[in-house]
Formats: C-alpha cells, structure tokens, sequence
C-alpha cells in the first residue's frame, strides 16, 4: 500500500455527494494508494448514511474539514486518534473504508498474508512500526493543536453524554 | 385457557419449547417412539444472505464475487461494528438473525453481563463454534447425576450429530467416545504448534500443560446426508454441506416422524397445570394474538434466561432471585514466531484448531480448558480496529503476521454465589417483563482465573507463541449462561430434580442449561445435548408407562 497522494479540496459540505465523494477518494488513496471505483463511491456513500446519521460534534467535525482540506494530513490523524480518540467519526470512516476495500475482489492480493523470507518480513514489520510511531508522534501534536487538547475532548464528552442520556 | 383453532384444541403427549440443541435433542427420543410432539418456537431465520453466499472457498469468493460485501459487510454495515458492542454485534451478518428480536421480547436489564439470547430455528447453536468437550466424572462434582448417567446419552447424541477428534494427550480429559470421527486436518500454523507441543512433550507436562485436537461438531465422514468438511473456510458464513452441526439438522430430521409438529412464530410466556393432570401453554404470536396449547407434559428448553422466565411468570415469582453461572472467558491474540513469513494453506476450516488443559495435578481431575483458533475468514480489518495504530499500518502488519497468528480462547469454571443472580420484573407500561441480571466474580475468582491464564501463556510461550496482550471481553461474552432452575436432590423451590422436572409441577421438564448447577472450564453445549437426549429419554419411559 502506498503513501498519499495530495488532492485538491472537495466541497466541504457535509453530507454533501461531492464531498464524500472527495473524502472516499483520499481515504481510498491513503489505504490502498489507488483510486476508488465508482462501484466503491456508490458504497461509501450508502454506509455514510447508514452508519453516520448523527451530525458530527465538534472535535469530529474540526478533524473531518482539516483532513479535507489537507489531505497529506489524514495518515499522521488517523495514527493520532488511534490513541487519542480511537471512537472519532475520522478513525470510524477509514476503518469503514478499509472494510470496503477489504470486500473488493480486485484487491483481494493486497489484504492476502505474503509467504516472505524471515528477514524481509522483519524489515517490513519494522519498517511499518517506524512508519506509524513517527506518523503517530507528529500526528498527536497536530491533533492536539487542533483539537485545543482538553477542551475539545470535554465538549465531545459532554455531547456524547448528551446523546446517550435516556 | 380456552384453546382456539383445531390445532391449538388437539392435546398432544409432549409440548417441547425451543428449537435448539437441548429442545431437538429432548424431542428425539419422543418423537422417535412415535409419541405426539409439538415444538413451539420462535424460529427466526436468516432468508436474506444465506442465498447469497456461494459454495465456493474463502479464498476464491474474496478474488472473485463482487458482491461478497453483501454477506461479509451487511446490507446496513451490520458486520462493521465500532466502538464497545454489544455480544450480538460480534456475529457476522448471516449469523445475526440468531439474536434478532431479543432486546425488544426479551429484555434484560443489567450493568455488566448483556447475555447472547436466541429467538431464532436452532437457537445459538445456529451459531456456535462446534466445540463439543465432555464433562468428565470430575467436571459433574456438584451434580445430583453421574457421569455413568450421561455417558450412554453422549454416545447417541454423537451418533446423531456426528463429532470429531483423536485420542490423544487429552483423552483423559475428555474420556472415550466410541461414536468419534477422525479429526479433521489442521492447517499448517496449528500443526507448527503441535509438533512443537510433542517435540517438548514432557516439558509441558511438568507444567501441566497438554494439547491435542479437539472434539468438534464438525463432519469428516458423511453422516444422515450431510457432507464432510470440504475445508472452504466458511464456517462463521454459511452452512453448505452441512458438515459442521447446527440443530436445524435435527429438526428437519424431526419433521420425518408421524407424530411431530412444528409450530414456528410463537413465544410462550407461561404454564399452568389443570386439574385434569394437562399441561397448558399460553404463547403469543408475532401478530401480538395468544394462543394455546395443551398436552400431557410439557419440556422447556427456551435457553437458561428464557426457561427461567417462563417459570418465574408462571409460578408468579417475581422478583424472587434465582442463580445464574456463566464461564468466564478471555481471549489472548498470539503470534507463532516458528511460523512467521509462511504462506497459509487455502484448504481449513476456521473452528478451533487445537485445545489445551491446564492441569497442575496432571492429566486428571478438573482442568480449565480452551481452543485455540488460527485466524483468516473473519477478515483483517476487525483485527486492525483493535489495533492502536493508523489503519494503513495495522493493516499492513496484520497482513504480515496473519498466517502465524492464532487466538487462545480460555474459558473458566463458574460456581453459583451470592453475587450471581437473575430475577423477572413486571414490565412497565403494558411492556415485557424483565430479566434483571446481577453478574461479579469475586476477587478470589478473578485472581483464580489469572493465575490460570498466565500458567497457559506462559506454555504456549514455551512452544513459541508470543501473546500480544489478554482481552476480557466481559461476563457473559462466552454466552454459556447456565444455572437458573438447577438440578438438585434438596426439595428446593424453583429447583429441578435429576430427572429434570420442575420441583413444584407434576408434568414440567426443563432440558437446557438452566439446569447445570455449575459449570466446568468446558463448553457446555454438547453435555446440554447429551443431558436433553436423558431428560427426553425418561420422559418417554414415564408416559409410555
């Protein structure tokens, strides 16, 4: 799977077709390196609504509009929020589009095991453990920078409690 | 009671609740005597994937049907589940009509132990894993029976529905089975780790440690017109051939007798013995009208919590606590490091590969056991979520160790306290009444369990499996509840006999796990069926008579 690859902006109006349009592709791009087919977009966009019907708080909402407009951005976000916000709507849609990536016949290859030899597989390993500790260090800081730290996470809390209460 | 239609006024020998493994296997030897036997039963189905899913391996439907993410997904994403989820969302989407219909029929109300219930045709066993462990005469201490009583109805129970496994370093642990099936083959991450276990044979010993296959309910010869495993890898997914059991099998073998009747689309709420020395059985039907049902004996086998309801609303127990036990369970995600880099062999099934007993005193007494599973079919992105890593590279480090990767399930005995209960409340509103649930294992429980765990980790580490970490996925997450109406010799309110009559009835039977006082560090899923085939089989005497 390979790296990122910059995009322009999409719309960023959310719920919009176009910008979820614009979010799958750099989603897509990030975790598979490859365009999403249109069947793919058809799907995203149908589990959009099926899975994220509520409007998203404001810690959501703040890291959705900054990783669509910086798209370089969402490999050092998602590393963050695996260990800052693993429940933030940003991590569910990746982990939503790796599932639909996961389910596409063309790409069965990249999601099979490989038969390595021991030291490729130990250079791979290592190299994919580097990859995310220096993603997930640069990504904390650019996550607490805009999530105002604390702050944000108490207003999400707070909102989520809100939702939940009977 | 005033019985309606025709059907409803015909009284028949023996009314049996349930259509999963104890409720088909307490109905076979009645019906097979040519007794007149309704089973009434909710009896969801799955009809929307079950015809989707092709008859072809794992690995040929990922490279090739373009529509997999239908089954594998969910039409409403059902099968990509966030966050914490309740025990019902683990299953996959073809599974997940097994559950359906509980929270708003059966509702439960409880902080800590959200139970797997079933509404549906086989109940959970239309979803289990097939892991089919005897109790031995050690498991049964606590009993009111002996292993010398179910011993017989494990052997036809096996002939019914077909088990596999060897006679080897776990023997003593699951005693003789004449009816046995070879085992079926392991793949070659689970053969790494055998070979290893008997190249350090008698290391392991020392340490009490012993592993072999598995009994499973898995064919590996034909049996009553199903399959052996054809090794597609798609047990979590879908049923072709038959080969692994599911109690559906049962009942369509049920509907060959004369004397059987299937009633599908009704829940029973409650019992009442007449005057007459008949049972009747009120049960309301999905449209929301009752209806009735009489007969001469009635076998519940409606699953523990369900049993438990029915008996406390007919007996007007309310909020009288009754005993609830269910095996504590945890899971530990290892890597084979012998295995690394190896290609995975296509050919397997994906129930558990091998089993283990630890057993400090040596192969004898009492042992907590567990599966161990190797891991493909149940696709790589719900390991990923559990990841703490950006997605790309946990999915790429997944992929990576996949083959060499392997899940220890270890299960815990349970024994019934004082901080184990369950007890129905009236419904609120014209509502269903609830199931209140209180579940904690004592410090002393918890600290047993660890000292458990970390003696097997530490043995599998001998054999070169490195455990990633130890998940608790929560009290009833093993969904082997047992214990609600339990079997005893003391005269006891909401108790059961031996022969497994409701103390307090004449005519009521109970023939699921609501009646195992405890619960041994083993799945209790086929000594249910064995125990169900015994209530089943003495009821038949007692009326024949």
């Amino acid at each position: 799977m390979s790296g990122v690859a910059p995009e322009a902006p999409a719309a960023a109006v959310p719920g919009d077709g176009a910008a979820l349009a614009g979010e799958c592709a750099r989603i897509v791009r990030y975790l598979a390196g490859v365009a999403p087919s249109p069947r793919l977009l058809e799907r995203y966009r149908a589990a959009d609504g099926e899975l994220f019907r509520e409007p998203a708080g404001t810690r959501d909402r703040v890291l959705l509009d900054w990783v669509r407009r910086h798209a370089w951005s969402l490999p050092l976000l998602d590393a963050a929020t695996a260990l800052a916000a693993p429940d933030s709507r940003l991590r569910r849609k990746v982990l939503l589009t790796l599932a639909l990536l996961e389910t596409e016949p063309a790409l069965a290859d990249r999601f099979s095991p490989p038969e390595l030899p021991l030291p490729f597989l130990a250079a791979r390993l290592a190299w994919a453990g580097l990859r995310g500790a220096l993603e997930a260090a640069a990504g904390l800081v650019l996550y607490f920078l805009l999530v105002g730290g604390r702050r944000l996470d108490r207003e999400a809390s707070r909102a989520e409690r809100a939702a939940t209460r009977p | 009671m005033t019985p309606g239609s025709a059907a409803e006024r015909e009284t028949v020998d023996v009314l049996v609740v349930g259509s999963g493994a104890a409720g088909v296997n307490a109905a076979y030897p009645l019906a097979e005597a040519g007794l007149a036997v309704r089973l009434l039963d909710f009896g969801n189905r799955d009809e929307v994937y079950a015809p989707l899913v092709p008859d072809r391996s794992f690995a040929e439907i990922r490279r090739s049907d373009p529509r997999q993410d239908r089954y594998f997904l969910g039409d409403r994403l059902e099968g990509v589940t966030f966050g914490t989820v309740s025990p019902g969302a683990q299953l996959t989407p073809p599974r997940q009509h097994v559950v359906r219909d509980t929270e708003r029929l059966t509702p439960v109300l409880t902080d800590s132990f959200p139970p797997l219930e079933s509404l549906g045709a086989g109940g959970l066993a239309a979803t289990w894993g097939a892991g089919c462990p005897p109790f031995t005469a050690p498991d049964l201490a606590g009993f009111p029976i002996t292993h010398a009583d179910l011993a017989p109805c494990y052997e036809t129970v096996a002939t019914r529905i077909g088990i596999s496994g060897a006679r080897d370093d776990l023997l003593p642990f699951f005693g003789e089975l004449e009816a046995m099936q070879p085992p079926p083959a392991l793949d070659d991450n689970a053969r790494r780790v055998l070979a290893e276990y008997e190249r350090r044979r008698a290391q392991a010993g020392r340490h009490g440690f012993y592993l072999g296959h598995p009994r499973l309910a898995l064919l590996t010869r034909e049996l009553r017109g199903r399959a052996a495993t054809t090794y597609r890898d798609m047990e979590f997914w879908s049923d072709a051939g038959r080969s692994v059991y599911r109690p559906q099998w049962t009942l369509d073998e049920l509907r060959g007798f004369s004397g059987f009747a299937y009633r599908d689309g009704l829940l029973v709420e409650r019992f009442r013995e007449s005057a007459e020395g008949l049972v009747e059985v009120e049960a309301r039907r999905r449209d929301g009208e009752r209806e009735r049902h009489r007969a001469r004996a009635l076998v519940l086998a409606a699953g523990t919590l369900g049993s438990a309801r029915i008996v406390l609303r007919s007996l007007d127990r309310y909020d009288v606590r009754v005993p609830v036990v269910c095996n504590p369970h945890t899971y530990a995600p290892m890597v084979n490091l012998r295995h690394l880099g190896k290609a995975p062999v296509e050919a397997r099934h994906s129930l558990a590969q091998l089993c283990f007993a630890w057993s400090p005193r040596g192969p004898a007494g009492s042992a907590t056991v567990g599966h161990l599973f190797t891991y493909r079919s149940l696709l790589g992105f719900k390991l990923v979520r559990e990841a703490p890593l950006a997605h790309r590279e946990g999915m790429e480090i997944i992929r990576l160790l996949m083959a060499s990767f392997a899940i220890a399930v270890i299960q815990h005995a349970d024994e019934p306290t004082d901080a184990k209960f369950c007890a129905l409340r009236h419904g609120t509103d014209g509502g269903p009444d609830v199931l209140e649930i209180r579940y904690a294992l004592s410090p002393a429980e918890r600290r047993s369990c660890d000292e458990a765990e970390r003696a097997i980790l530490a043995s599998f580490r001998r054999l070169g499996c490195a455990c990633i970490r130890r998940a608790h996925p929560g009290d009833a997450a093993s969904a082997h509840q047992a214990g609600t109406l339990p079997m005893s010799v003391e005269e006891r309110e909401l108790t059961t006999t031996p022969e497994g009559r409701l103390r307090g009835t004449r005519s009521v039977y109970v023939a699921d796990g609501a009646v195992f006082p405890r619960l041994p560090s083993k799945g209790l899923t086929f000594t249910l069926m064995a125990n169900a085939q015994r209530v089943g089989a003495g009821l038949r005497d007692r009326l024949r008579s």
